[in-house]
């Protein structure tokens, strides 16, 4: 078993729990309105005009949501092929020198391409490890929404 | 040999779907769970629902019926009871755990090497994880290797 240590960002979605390194993350802010949908299932824009961005909401399953949550106004963004993308979380909490003990996932549950990498026990529930590339590079995929 | 001194070995059956058995030693089989709570991982495959919490431990739950139809749907199996299984890497090493969901009765089999088959042809995805096969009833069974079946990549394997 691994030990990390830090400061990271605690989200969820859902009933799906992650932990993510605080580094390179920029500040989380507020939806104001609700985004509006784009020609591509699960992706929204918020703003106006040339200030409009991207905004995604996961699911559970960490896959896109395809109609956008009304209580998914926290977001963060993440950076993700030289783009800010949104992302859109049911809780969020900032974390500062933080330590946890890493559990490796088992086998059966991983699979290529996995977004997680092992994880880690809050209250006797799985926080999954992840980082931004992997969650984004995940959720675009190309599965598409499944909720 | 005749039928009446042929040795027979204990194991575990369940049915994972309407006339549809799989078995496992019965040294493999620890426990017996009623819904358990289950916590998806993402990017998992189809057929691993995720972790359940057994003894302390976070530990993978498998849907057999999921593994055999290679279901591409993302919707979530109520499990209902769940049989833990246990097995040992190597010897020496410490045990590790995972479980099956059990939608029927688990039950207390004999199997004897009298009852070997072959393969069916609508189980051969389970034919890299399967110890042998046995009749039984007029099905043919699989009795299941628990380490293959809890291994990385079992469905792209299989």
């Amino acid at each position: 078993m691994d030990s990390i240590a830090g400061n990271f960002l605690l989200v969820r979605a859902d009933a799906l729990s992650l932990l993510l390194p605080l580094d390179g993350i920029g500040a989380a802010g507020y939806l104001e309105e609700e985004p509006k949908a784009t020609e591509l299932p699960g992706l929204f824009t918020t703003g106006h005009a040339d200030q409009s961005r991207f905004v995604i909401a996961p699911s559970g399953r960490l896959r896109p949501l395809a109609h956008y949550p009304a209580a998914r106004f926290v977001v963060t963004p993440l950076a993700f092929e030289g783009k800010n993308i949104l992302v859109a979380w049911s809780e969020m909490k900032v974390l500062i020198a933080a330590r946890f003990d890493v559990h490796e996932l088992p086998p059966a549950a991983t699979s290529h391409g996995s977004p997680v990498r092992g994880y880690v026990r809050m209250g006797g529930r799985p926080v999954f490890r992840t980082d931004p590339q992997r969650l984004l590079g995940f959720m675009f995929s190309g599965a598409g929404p499944d909720d | 040999m005749t039928e009446v001194d042929t040795p027979f070995a204990p194991a575990r059956a369940l049915s994972y779907a309407p006339g549809r058995d799989a078995a496992f030693a019965e040294h493999c089989a620890v426990a017996l769970m009623e819904t358990p709570p289950i916590h998806e991982v993402p990017g998992a495959p189809i057929h691993c629902l995720g972790l359940i919490e057994w003894t302390g431990h976070l530990i993978p739950l498998i849907d057999l019926r999921k593994l055999v139809d290679r279901e591409s749907g993302a919707s979530q199996t109520m499990p209902g009871h769940v049989l833990v299984l246990a097995w040992q890497a190597a010897p020496g090493e410490a045990l590790q755990y995972g479980a099956v969901c059990a939608p029927s009765l688990v039950t207390a089999i004999r199997v004897s090497d009298a009852q070997c088959c072959a393969a069916p042809e609508d189980l051969r995805s389970l034919e890299t994880i399967a110890a042998a096969f046995f009749e039984r009833d007029g099905q043919r069974v699989p009795i299941l290797d628990t380490r293959s079946l809890f291994a990385a990549g079992v469905s792209e394997g299989s």
